[in-house]
């Protein structure tokens, strides 16, 4: 299975959103989008699975092109967790995951065994299957989001797209997290396209990077093709320290905002520029990075 | 709280889900089936129940035969479609737009029904077309007006936003009131009076005549809503969510829109326009039994006609002339519904 977006652009009024984005991608890979905020990385996933429809170009799957695909056939081939994970009616947890079947089912909405076991697997390999009759808004945000993936995964998708999987999590849930969808990748040999802010996880644990910037490509390649001290400042003006750490591949450390620094506010009162307060971010935990092992298909 | 750790065990828990909801809709059924019959026997005239079921099967005297015939069964049947249709209505409304305080009347369809039936009562609007049957007919014409009206006002380049849909059917129910009030205002009293026992709902002139006119839209609207129940499902956790698992949201939002149209403009067309069993109705069903429209959906439609057969029962019974139903559900379904609420087990919204 492979993924090719060709030239797509998007335009809210006049406002280009997308400039015509186009990469490829392969099953199996964990592909991240970075970029700062309002740079084009929702989007692009929206466009991806026809929530929005391109004004231009075209996202072709396997050589078909999804915007010519029905919406049970795209839902099909490709799932999208959302950033919210909000309810308003409080479903169980396994009707839930039963809800990503839809576009399985028959018209009469009748679930077979088929249904069933896709729902087992998708909410044991999400480690939720001990939730099946709680309620979702009793789980915290942690377990919701593993529910929101369970629901994705009983799509039984070769494309999983995921916004900002990470959001609101704490430090563990982030790593359990990316972890899981690690090792999806490796189970379904899924192709998983995750946007995300967190440069030191999509260094840690994605194959390869596009870095957007005003709804084009700044940069694009390998984590160690684009993840670099260079891009970093160019593209998201910070300084960060990239270097190759034993245990845990490429280690990212941002060290503060690039140039002068800033303003801050000291016992209510404004005080002149300060140095730099340094945000380091350090990894305590994860597995080492998995070699590079795609050639730059961007 | 049982974990289902393994295949069979899910596997059990979803047939035992199953089992459930097909028990709880048998008792719902059931529970119809008794109120029918017990609404058949009681009236002014009390009538056994044997005597009800051999009038049903062709037989009985020829007194309770004119009684059960003629004027209770018509009159039970009506209650029962326009129960049953607007409880369901309500709660498509509410999924759709994911909102408590939605019911049949919040895309301004009863409002522009109320003002078609005025028209018709006050200028003899429609009787050139249909004779006799004139208010009906503009009533549930007039649901149809206000439908199209609303969607061209929502509509947009980019679509139909749903809030906007909501938003443009509150400002054309507004304005239908208006209109409605104005037409009261200038009214001699006889109009007057008619246009106002109208809007207050009422199955006392309901025939058989009645029943026909209405049993194909509502039959037809029900058959829309109850076939898109699992859309409803995914779109009440989520439009865009829905549309991610495979959902057509634009072509079923229609879908929605028109089966409750139908159901609505039915509904007014023989008993005016009746408040509260749209939004209660489905609320309490919520709270028993929880969000599936699965479930829901049968339980609103023998529930909601249960209801209405009950509360047109006493308007019959416990007074002693017979007082609108309109003004009775909401006396009698206010306290109850309150009662459900505060003996929930579970917050049912967000």
């Amino acid at each position: 299975m492979k993924v090719d977006i060709n030239g797509v652009k998007f335009s809210y009024a006049s406002n280009d959103v997308l400039k015509g984005i186009t990469f490829g991608a392969e099953a199996g890979e964990i592909l991240g989008i970075l970029g700062q905020n309002g740079c084009g990385k929702t989007t692009l996933l929206k466009c991806m699975n026809t929530t929005l429809s391109p004004s231009g170009g075209c996202v072709m799957v396997d050589d078909s092109c999804v915007q010519e695909m029905s919406k049970k056939d795209i839902a099909k081939k490709m799932a999208f967790v959302t950033q919210t994970t909000g309810v308003t009616f409080p479903f169980s947890v396994y009707e839930t995951v039963m809800m990503g079947r839809y576009s399985r089912i028959d018209t009469l909405g009748h679930e077979t065994d088929r249904d069933i076991r896709a729902v087992y697997e998708a909410m044991s390999e999400t480690e939720i299957i001990g939730f099946a009759d709680r309620y979702i808004d009793e789980l915290s945000g942690g377990e919701r989001r593993r529910v929101m993936i369970a629901r994705a995964l009983a799509q039984e998708p070769e494309i999983l797209l995921l916004d900002e999987p990470t959001l609101h999590l704490d430090i563990n849930h982030q790593f359990d997290l990316m972890e899981l969808i690690r090792s999806l990748a490796a189970t379904r040999n899924m192709l998983i396209v995750l946007v995300t802010h967190d440069i030191i996880l999509a260094a840690r644990y994605c194959d390869r990077v596009i870095i957007m910037s005003g709804g084009e490509i700044a940069a694009a390649g390998t984590v160690r093709e684009t993840i670099n001290r260079e891009n970093l400042k160019r593209i998201f003006k910070v300084e960060a320290d990239v270097n190759e750490d034993d245990r845990f591949g490429l280690s990212v450390t941002i060290v503060g905002r690039a140039g002068n620094s800033g303003t801050a506010y000291l016992s209510g009162e404004k005080t002149t520029a300060v140095p730099e307060v340094s945000v380091r971010k350090h990894i305590q935990k994860g597995l080492r990075h998995p070699s590079d092992r795609h050639d730059n298909k961007i | 709280m049982a974990e289902h750790n393994s295949l069979d065990e899910l596997r059990a828990y979803h047939f035992s889900r199953k089992k459930r909801s097909a028990a709880i809709i048998a008792i719902t059924a059931a529970a119809l089936f008794a109120t029918f019959t017990a609404t058949l026997m009681v009236g002014n005239y009390t009538i056994p129940w044997n005597e009800v079921f051999a009038v049903l099967f062709g037989g009985g005297s020829p007194a309770d035969r004119q009684i059960v015939m003629d004027i209770r069964l018509p009159r039970l049947l009506c209650c029962c479609l326009v129960g049953a249709a607007l409880s369901l209505s309500g709660l498509a409304m509410q999924s759709l737009f994911k909102n408590p305080m939605a019911s049949p009347s919040i895309l301004g369809i009863s409002s522009g029904a109320a003002f078609g039936a005025s028209l018709a009562i006050s200028f003899g609007a429609g009787a050139a077309v249909m004779g006799t049957y004139s208010v009906p007919f503009m009533a549930f014409a007039f649901c149809f007006v206000t439908m199209g009206i609303v969607y061209l006002i929502a509509r947009t380049k980019y679509g139909v936003a749903t809030v906007t849909l909501l938003l443009a059917g509150v400002a054309v129910g507004a304005f239908f009131n208006g209109l409605v009030s104005l037409m009261q205002y200038i009214a001699d009293e006889d109009t007057l009076a008619a246009i106002v026992y109208w809007t207050m709902g009422s199955f006392n002139k309901c025939v058989w005549d009645s029943f026909y006119l209405a049993a194909v839209p509502i039959l037809l609207g029900i058959a829309v809503i109850l076939f898109r129940s699992r859309e409803l499902n995914l779109i009440s956790a989520g439009e865009e969510q829905a549309a991610n698992m495979g959902v057509n949201v634009k072509r079923t939002r229609i879908l929605i829109i028109l089966g409750t149209s139908l159901c609505v403009g039915g509904s007014v067309a023989i008993s005016g326009t009746i408040g509260f069993v749209g939004l209660i109705v489905p609320h309490i069903f919520r709270m028993l039994v929880g969000p599936s429209h699965k479930l829901l959906i049968p339980l609103c439609v023998f529930g909601g006609a249960a209801f209405m057969m009950g509360i047109d029962t006493i308007s019959k019974a416990a007074f002693s002339v017979s007082v609108p139903v309109g003004i009775l559900t909401s006396l009698l379904g206010a306290p109850f519904f309150v009662y459900v609420m505060k003996t929930k087990k579970k917050e049912m919204w967000e």
